[in-house]
């Protein structure tokens, strides 16, 4: 068989209806399809985990809940000892390599596919997200870096804030995908709100 | 109309029009429906609840008892509504209550004169015998009689939203007080939420004649708005109550977003439910002015002096030509003063204290006022509306005079209901004559009269040191602030419960028409705790919670105990403080949107061929798939089963939970939490595994697979799935926190399905050419990591059919491409696509225990693996799975069951009795856990939990099914119908 | 009401699930039916501060010991369960 499999995104037919271009009061959206996630989940000795993954990514593993990024790798804290991996534009087998590479130190498991991860860019985003998840997102409290696991409209969700813009990662598993875009969408027309399609290459 | 030509805030440029009753009437942008009412001269809005006596609007605010209405209509329509807190909006339609046929002349006043059968506790005396007279009687008479609005019987056409706020400092409510502590913790940096209840910020500061800073209020009000609406660490929530505080400062808020709109425009909330997180709060709730106890006090036209107030100063309107003031507070006199103002005709002030305030003579003297100090009033007469009251001196002289209004004010009860919600008492302060709250939780101040510091002053101030305390309480730095000054208003009151000589009813509750005589015979009949009386009474009960007359029946208790209000206290008031929407609660959760839903990677392409979806917990799971020859569900169910067992069938298992369990003590880990063994399991291996409850009953099963040493990949039920996740925490965090074990949920990362079927082996090996699936080199409950185009790829050899069968596991993303590839190069072996009926057909005649069996009162001996049970290891539920009780042989057990005629229809949940033997619980041997139609036995067939099970196979039964009057002769059978031996599945 | 999780911080309640008192603990392997009926079923039931198992399965899905009081609902400290004894 000649054929390719093309992966589908949680999101994909909502997305697909969306307006490309940003005006007044918009909220940009998109869905994280190019990226690998992985649950490392460290096996007691998580100096010398973080040394590992220090020495690997030049990443300084969060012991909270916290985002540390390289610009391609990252590593969220979802827990005590454990974070989940996300890298950029990455093949399917990289959680498989992720655990070769922390063998003994860390036991991994391959997210990719479990987690639909939607990337909200813009003004209203903090004040939408705060409709549905009783996290203070206040830029005092939940800066650039900050994570949480917590839940939006009884869906799980891990959030995590990139930048200023501000720009947030909502990862939730993508069975609820439908369910959580009419929770999306419904707070977004309350709050007069646009929604429009992460327009040109996305930034890390 | 008793509108005035100027002042108010209202905007005379904008005229809205209304409907009342029927009757079109004409308000101001700025007016609320009550004194939109009043300026048209409307008196009467209301009958009361029990004895249907006239009532007009009492107050001008949310503790309002008589002018409910109900309002707008249709699926909109809404009973019980405030006119006091409804803001007019052009086209408002709203409709008095409780009256039958018209409001003028209500057939249910006859009420009134059978007052003897109403008093206190009535519904307990009247109602009692015989007690099927209650519902079809008693219920309805009553429900009748006393129903107040009805609720649509629509559903509700608006939307409803939720949102989260957290802050450093809440603040509920924006007059003097609220507004100055807003201002004070918000110039410290610290994050503060102001809520108002009124569209308007300002609370008292509306509706007095008032100066600050040597202006007039409203301009101060609006100057500190302004600097609040420029900071960026102030949100202001207007239209909007916080109705409860919960335990950890957290407090439930209702924003009406929509509400003052004919309707919501499109896409927007009716109302918003916050949730609130504060690390302080202050309540600067204000004060409800209490009412005077008098014969007919309930007349259309007496009205409380404050509200007379407001309704002149806020909204221009007068209640009256001819108004008469009853006090026993120094604000009765300053209402006097604001009205006399606006050049309303005060023919006389009533006062019940000794003297008038200093300076009262001089102003009633100057406004050609009429005086009577020491006197109180004793009854107010008039039909359906306030014509002349009686008052007697000091001295027992009688005098009577002619009003249209009286204004009453009998002194000033704190609103502190929020900060009781979490249990702190309020206790009695004989300096204020008012319960106060002495003892709030922690984190809560209350300021200005909501902590019995009634004048203009004190709220500024203790407004200003709640706000500054509490943002220095949380390490900001309050700068200095001066606090301006004011005019001055004296707060002097005294509390005057009872009157002596009322010839009419005397009313403490006007919502329920609870009457001083009530009160008097709840304490004649031996009651003596406040919430045994609001209980026996119906004292405070009504949608008003007592706000208005609680503290006066309280007040006539004590007097009948002869004991003080501080002795008898108050009782605690709970949420929500003011009625919220049920919808405002739901969100935008209804409908289809009730819970969420999870859907599978194969949702669409299962939706494309037919499916019909069934709940399965959140998940939907395709039940069937019906294709146009199928004439009903059997029909597609029968089909699907049977191909599988012909040739082939695809099914999405994907919602079994699945966990990676890693780390060095994996095996030991497991082997604790299930019956048999899992660290002898060799690599690529699968087992499939019972877990018990600690209790000794069977918790859960499923397959697990051991994909590396320090690695296995566990299953479990649909059901179960977050339950087991939970387990499997449990066990390893806190049950066994040496062992060195990671788990995690990876449910969601592998699409999975099962391909069953003598032909499933020819499926699999074209999609997985290079494979070799053959029955050496990958035996039954073999397991293999494999990549299938680029992707990982799991195959595992498992059989839930019995039949040779497979089951493939493809990342999520790619489960859409795996299922539509496999029905593809399926379609020459006959594949078809089945759902969970026909997954369950298959089990059911393999005999495997699914949800029915896996009851949470089942055994791992009463499902048949009771030879599972390792005697070489602990593991959870072993010591008392052994006690008697669950090893008796006598409890029951699985088997298998098939009608004693071939063509009789078996029914889940039918009771397993001895053929001839009554219908009688003692008889009872079990019932009937799962049944199926099989197209292999060509007979309906079950599964069941009977006692004596196995030593029972061959006996003749009956499964007795009274809900469907099923009774029918069965033989007790082995619980496998399909292949026996095993043969198929190692194909 | 608001837990204080260790790792997560202070978060609503909903997020986690009531899993009773801590206090019991799982008996030896060999101890006999009757300390495991003790473990499984009996309770006490203070008036005042006790120690709770709270599951955080809405946030990092740790298990944790809250002491709380039962009498005013006081949280006065949250610990994770591994490694803590209750
Ligand atoms: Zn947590």
């Amino acid at each position: 068989m000649a054929e390719i499999i093309i992966p589908r995104g949680a999101f994909e037919l909502h997305l697909r209806d969306l307006p490309p271009v940003s005006g007044a009061n918009t909220l940009k959206v998109d869905e994280r399809l190019e990226s690998a996630m992985a649950t490392v989940m460290s096996r007691g000795d998580n100096a010398a985990l973080a040394a590992r993954i220090h020495d690997a990514f030049g990443i300084v593993l969060p012991s909270g809940p916290q985002r540390v990024s390289n610009g391609v790798e990252a590593f969220i804290g979802v827990g005590p000892g454990v974070w989940l991996a996300v890298f950029e534009k990455a093949g399917p087998q990289r959680a498989s390599k992720l655990a070769a590479s922390l063998a003994g130190l860390a036991s991994v498991a391959d997210q990719t596919s479990a987690y639909a991860v939607l990337r909200i860019t813009g003004e209203a985003a903090r004040e939408v997200l705060s409709r549905g998840a009783f996290i203070d997102f206040d830029p005092s409290v939940f800066g650039p870096g900050s994570a949480a696991v917590t839940t939006i409209s009884h869906i799980g969700v891990s959030i995590w804030r990139i930048d200023d813009a501000p720009t947030f990662e909502v990862a939730l598993f993508r069975s609820y995908a439908d369910s959580f875009w009419h929770w999306l969408t419904t707070t977004c027309t309350a709050l007069g709100v646009g929604l429009v399609r992460h327009g040109g290459s996305a930034r890390i | 109309m008793n509108r005035l030509e100027s002042g108010g805030l209202i905007d005379r440029g904008k005229p809205l029009n209304f409907v009342f009753d029927g009757k079109k009437l004409a308000g101001y942008e700025g007016d609320t429906l009550a004194s939109a009412l009043v300026a048209n001269g409307v008196r009467l809005v209301g009958r009361s609840f029990k004895y249907h006596r006239p009532r007009g609007i009492l107050t001008a605010g949310s503790e309002e008892p008589n002018a409910l209405v109900t309002l707008r209509t249709g699926a909109r329509s809404e009973p019980n509504t405030r006119a006091t807190s409804v803001q007019l909006f052009e086209g408002l339609v709203a409709e008095s209550q409780n009256r039958w046929p018209t409001l003028g002349f209500d057939l249910m006043s006859l009420n009134n004169l059978l007052s003897p059968m109403f008093t206190a506790g009535f519904y307990y005396k009247t109602f009692m015998w015989p007690a099927s007279f209650w519902e079809k009687v008693y219920e309805p008479l009553i429900r009748r009689a006393a129903g107040l609005g009805k609720a649509s019987t629509q559903p509700d056409p608006d939307i409803y939203d939720k949102a989260h706020a957290f802050c450093d400092v809440l603040v509920v409510g924006s007059g003097p007080a609220g507004l100055s502590a807003a201002l004070a913790a918000s110039q410290a940096k610290a994050r503060v939420i102001l809520v108002e209840d009124d569209w308007l910020l300002g609370g008292r500061l509306l509706c007095e004649d008032q100066d600050i800073d040597g202006a007039p209020a409203v301009d101060w009000v609006r100057r500190i708005e302004g600097i609040l609406t420029a900071m960026p660490n102030v949100s202001m929530l207007r239209r909007a109550t916080v109705f409860g505080a919960y335990d950890g400062g957290t407090f439930g808020a209702v924003e009406r977003i929509a509400d003052h709109l004919a309707e919501p425009k499109p896409g927007v909330p009716r109302q918003r439910l916050w949730k609130i997180c504060a690390k302080r709060t202050i309540l600067a709730t204000g004060a409800i002015e209490r009412p005077l106890p008098f014969g007919g006090n309930d007349l259309p036209g007496i009205m409380m002096a404050a509200a007379v107030r407001a309704y002149a100063t806020r909204f221009a309107a007068l209640p009256g030509n001819e108004i008469v003031i009853y006090t026993t507070t120094d604000s009765g006199w300053a209402a006097a003063r604001d009205l006399t103002g606006c050049g309303a005709n005060i023919t006389a002030i009533i006062d019940a204290r000794a003297s008038a305030p200093k300076g009262a003579a001089r102003f009633a003297a100057s406004a050609g006022i009429r005086v009577f100090e020491n006197a109180v009033v004793v009854d107010a007469s008039g039909g359906r509306r306030l014509r002349s009251l009686k008052l007697r001196s000091a001295d027992g002289k009688i005098f009577e005079l002619t009003a249209d209004v009286l204004a009453i004010s009998g002194g000033w009860n704190p609103v502190m209901g929020i900060g009781c919600n979490l249990g702190s008492r309020p206790v009695w302060s004989d300096a204020i004559h008012a319960f106060v709250l002495a003892n709030p939780p922690a984190g809560m101040t209350l300021a200005g009269s909501a902590a019995g510091r009634f004048s203009l002053a004190e709220a500024l101030d203790d407004g200003h040191r709640a706000g500054a305390a509490a943002a220095a309480d949380l390490g900001f730095s309050p700068p200095p602030t001066k606090i301006p000054p004011c005019s001055e208003d004296a707060t002097g009151s005294m509390p005057l419960w009872h009157v002596e000589g009322a010839k009419q009813k005397v009313f403490v509750d006007f919502q329920h028409d609870v009457t001083d005589a009530d009160i008097g015979l709840a304490a004649q009949e031996g009651f003596r705790s406040v919430e045994h009386l609001k209980r026996y009474t119906t004292l405070g009960m009504a949608t008003d919670q007592g706000r208005l007359g609680q503290v006066n029946g309280q007040a006539l208790l004590a007097r009948h105990l002869g004991k003080t209000l501080a002795e008898t206290g108050t009782i605690l008031s709970r949420p929500p403080f003011l009625p919220v929407a049920i919808g405002a609660f739901a969100g935008h959760h209804r409908e289809m949107n009730f819970r969420p839903e999870r859907r599978t990677a194969s949702h669409d392409w299962a939706a494309e061929n037919g499916a019909v979806f069934v709940d399965s917990g959140p998940w939907k799971r395709a039940q069937w798939f019906a294709i146009p020859s199928d004439q009903d569900w059997l029909d597609s169910v029968t089909r699907e089963a049977t191909a599988v067992r012909a040739s082939v069938g695809v099914c999405d298992v994907s919602t079994l939970g699945k966990i990676d369990i890693h780390g060095p003590d994996a095996g030991i880990f497991l082997d604790r939490l299930y019956i048999n063994m899992f660290s002898t399991l060799a690599v690529g291996k699968a087992r499939y595994g019972v877990m018990l409850r600690e209790d000794g009953f069977v918790l859960d099963d499923g397959t697990t697979t051991r994909l590396a040493d320090d690695h296995y990949f566990m299953t479990t039920t649909t059901a179960n799935a977050v339950k087991i996740m939970q387990h499997v925490d449990y066990c390893r965090q806190v049950l066994w926190p040496e062992l060195n074990v990671q788990a995690v949920s990876v449910t969601e990362q592998w699409a999975q399905f099962a391909v069953a079927g003598p032909n499933s082996r020819l499926l699999l090996q074209k999609v997985f050419p290079d494979l070799d699936l053959s029955n050496d080199a990958f035996p039954y409950m073999s397991a293999i990591a494999v990549t299938w185009m680029g992707v990982p790829a799991r195959i595992f050899r498992l059989s839930f059919s019995g039949e040779l069968a497979f089951e493939v596991a493809v990342p999520a993303r790619y489960g859409d491409a795996l299922v539509r590839i496999l029905m593809r190069e399926g379609r020459d072996l006959g594949v078809v696509a089945y759902g969970t009926e026909a997954l369950g057909v298959l089990r059911i005649e393999k005999g495997h225990p699914a949800g029915n069996e896996l009851s949470g009162q089942t055994t791992a001996t009463d499902l048949g693996f009771g030879r599972m049970m390792s005697q070489k290891k602990d593991y959870v539920g072993r010591v008392l799975a052994v006690r008697p009780a669950l090893t008796d042989p006598m409890r029951p057990s699985l088997v298998g069951l098939r009608p004693a005629a071939r063509s009789e229809r078996l029914r889940g949940g039918a009771h397993i009795l001895p053929l001839s033997s009554e219908n009688r619980a003692d008889n009872d041997l079990g019932y009937v856990t799962s049944v199926a139609f099989s197209p292999m036995m060509g007979s309906w067939i079950g599964l069941g939990l009977v006692s004596g099970g196995q030593g029972r196979i061959g006996e003749r039964l009956r499964a007795y099914d009274p809900v469907r009057n099923g009774d029918v002769e069965i033989e007790i059978c082995s619980p496998v119908f399909v292949d026996p031996e095993g043969v198929r599945v190692r194909g | 009401m608001r837990i204080p999780c260790p790792y997560c911080g202070e978060r609503d309640g909903a997020e986690f699930t009531y899993c009773g008192d801590a206090s019991p603990v799982r008996p030896a392997a060999d101890a006999g039916e009757a300390a495991f009926v003790d473990y499984v079923y009996m309770r006490s039931n203070p008036a005042g501060e006790i120690s709770e198992h709270w599951y955080h399965g809405q946030g990092c899905r740790n298990w944790l010991i809250v002491k709380r009081n039962t009498r005013t609902h006081v949280i006065s400290a949250a610990m994770l369960a591994k490694g803590s004894a209750p």
